[in-house]
């Protein structure tokens, strides 16, 4: 069935609470690429889908600090390249150099964060599969969504059946 | 229990609710009358901004109050001036987060829209300081010709990065704190033109647990810079003054107390906000009574900071023995500037007392009223720093007073005209309030009760 017409099946719960525990079963029960939708960042959903961020936080200290080296190195390879006395004060005099090193080290950090955030969200991207449904947009206001891609119909029901399912549909690719 | 206190929030609201509430009062009613009256008042004096520049620009800062001695004048009291009021707004809304105080999710979008326009209007008054503003790269350690580099000991380098870094900074953290309100605005936009701009806006932002796992670290990664880029930005600036030897200027207590300062002003210019928004769009459920009594709380406490450091800085200049020092103290207590003095006193350490009492903090007039206050006895302590050091530091022949000239006047009125037009229009294109906190704020006290 690779000409398919569904992208997948898309189910909505009636709470934060609920959409947790429906993840939990759609997880155990093997369904693949899970995604869940909420208007705001519901605790404990992102651990039933089972994933955890470890890059963005890392990432951003480790570039900081490289480019807080860099910016560092440059002062100090500049005060060499054009060399300039004030007040008999050392070449390297290494106090002064510290804010600049400081401003751009964080700077990095930030941008890294910014970016870092929008490359793993694979953001800007216009289109997407759920935007067919109308329904969906109350996931920016009150609707909690299940997304289950490439399953069937009927999969996903017999794993919710013991679950208070709102609306469940096929999604166009 | 503590926690449930602080939510402020009145009991009966659903995410529903909270949503058409807010993104309504963008794409659902007209705005008010008093919104006109602002916007036009303040566009008229944003646009008077341009010419009065392009004055300047083809004149000359000549034209502005500031020769030798007081060579720094205006452009610097107000640089240093708007930085600060940029503060708070950064520190309500980073330092809350780290901290979890959960009634910051009403007042963290007006803080962080006031940050970015303040430092707007701050990151200006350098560049109309510098004359030729379209050399204004020659701070940038940039490839030229005759293979110079930046003099990277100065501190006006150190400005500029500093200056910089915060402008990318709180662009940046009001983007994203945005981005999934965008998204909630898409989703309910009506007209053709609305869905396109909030759909470019989002970004195709989908409220997936997974965007909200990254974005709640890449907040969390901005918050914890914030404290720092917030010290250091304002430390930088008062280092401007602190590293040279004028008496009046070479203090180190200069960057806790220029932070202090900061903070005091710029959460007093919340308060204003805050008030003048409530009623602007009847937002009473919204930011409540509580809130104004919170951020009354923090005046009061940067106020005695501030009130400390005063304290500090007389002694320090009678404690060092020099009489140059004495002299910049009697000077501004009798000189030609002591009316800018003590009316600093009287609205940071006399009138700030006031909000000791919680019927003042409560009050919304009483707030906004002594929000102005402070607002001015910032701007006095600054104009006092700025101009009754160098009016007469060591050499009594070179002595003379500097006062700012209409042009001068004329910028200023012009940068509070931009300030207030920016808001104006970012308050009819994004929510006033920030949408997903609020709904994560009432998940979370329905979760307590």
């Amino acid at each position: 069935m690779s000409e398919s017409s569904v992208f997948g099946i898309l189910v909505r719960m009636p709470s934060a609470e609920a959409l947790v525990e429906a993840t939990r079963a759609a997880k155990r029960a093997g369904f693949r690429e899970l995604d869940a939708f909420a208007p705001f960042p519901v605790p404990g959903l992102v651990e039933a889908l089972g994933y955890r961020e470890r890059m963005i936080a890392p990432l951003a200290l480790v570039l900081g600090l490289i480019a807080a080296a860099g910016a560092f190195f440059m002062q100090w390879y500049a005060s060499f390249d054009y060399p300039y006395v004030v007040g008999g004060k050392p070449l390297n005099s290494w106090p002064a150099f510290l804010p600049i090193t400081f401003e751009v080290g964080v700077l990095t950090s930030v941008l890294t964060a910014v970016f870092g955030m929008l490359i793993r969200n694979g953001l800007p991207r216009p289109y997407h599969p759920v935007f067919n449904d109308r329904a969906f947009d109350r996931a920016s206001s009150d609707g909690f969504f299940l997304l289950c891609p490439g399953a069937s119909l009927v999969d996903v029901e017999t794993c919710l059946e013991e679950h208070d399912v709102r609306e469940i549909k096929e999604l166009a690719p | 229990m503590a926690k449930r206190s602080q939510t402020a929030l009145i009991p009966d609201m659903t995410h529903r609710s909270v949503t058409e509430r807010i993104a309504g009062l963008i794409q659902d009613r007209k705005a008010p009358a008093s919104w006109w009256i602002a916007f036009v008042i303040s566009a008229a004096l944003a646009l008077m901004l341009l010419v009065v520049l392009w004055v300047v620009f083809t004149t000359g800062v000549g034209l502005f109050g500031i020769n030798i001695p007081v060579a720094w004048g205006f452009p610097i009291v107000n640089t240093i001036w708007w930085i600060g009021i940029a503060h708070a707004g950064t520190l309500i809304s980073a330092v809350l987060l780290l901290t979890r105080q959960r009634w910051r999710a009403s007042i963290n979008r007006l803080a962080e829209g006031m940050a970015m326009f303040a430092i707007a209007c701050a990151g200006l008054y350098p560049l109309i300081h510098l004359g030729r503003p379209w050399f204004f790269f020659y701070l940038l350690p940039y490839p030229d010709t005759m293979d110079l580099w930046p003099q990277w000991r100065s501190p006006l380098v150190w400005d500029f990065f500093a200056i910089s870094t915060y402008l990318i900074y709180t662009s940046s953290f009001l983007y994203l704190s945005l981005l999934p309100d965008f998204a909630t605005l898409r989703d309910r936009a009506k007209h053709r033109f609305a869905q396109y701009f909030y759909a470019m806006l989002a970004l195709g932002w989908r409220n997936s647990a997974l965007h909200w796992a990254r974005y709640e670290k890449a907040n969390q990664v901005m918050a914890a810079v914030a404290a720092p880029i917030v010290v250091s930005v304002t430390g930088i600036i008062s280092l401007d003054l602190a590293v040279s030897i004028v008496p009046g200027f070479h203090f180190t207590i200069f960057p806790p107390y220029f932070v202090a300062g900061a903070l005091f002003s710029g959460f007093s210019t919340v308060a204003l906000l805050a008030v003048v928004m409530r009623a602007m769009f009847g937002l009473k459920n919204l930011i409540t009574r509580s809130h104004l009594d919170y951020l009354g709380c923090m005046m009061l406490v940067f106020a005695l900071v501030v009130d400390y450091a005063y304290s500090q800085e007389i002694f320090t200049a009678f404690y060092s023995g020099d009489p140059n020092y004495f002299n910049v103290y009697y000077d501004r207590w009798t000189g030609p500037y002591a009316p800018i003095w003590w009316s600093m006193i009287f609205c940071n350490v006399v009138l700030v007392q006031l909000l000791w009492f919680k019927r003042v903090r409560r009050s919304p007039l009483a707030l906004l009223c002594l929000a102005i206050t402070s607002n001015i006895g910032m701007w006095l302590e600054r104009f006092q720093i700025v101009f009754t050091s160098t009016h007469a530091d060591f050499m009594p022949s070179a002595w003379d007073t500097a006062w700012p000239t209409t042009w001068d006047w004329l910028v200023y009125l012009g940068t509070l005209g931009l300030f207030v037009f920016l808001l104006m229009v970012f308050v009819r294109v994004a929510p006033l309030v920030s949408i997903h906190d609020m709904r994560l704020e009432i998940h979370g006290s329905k979760r307590h009760e």
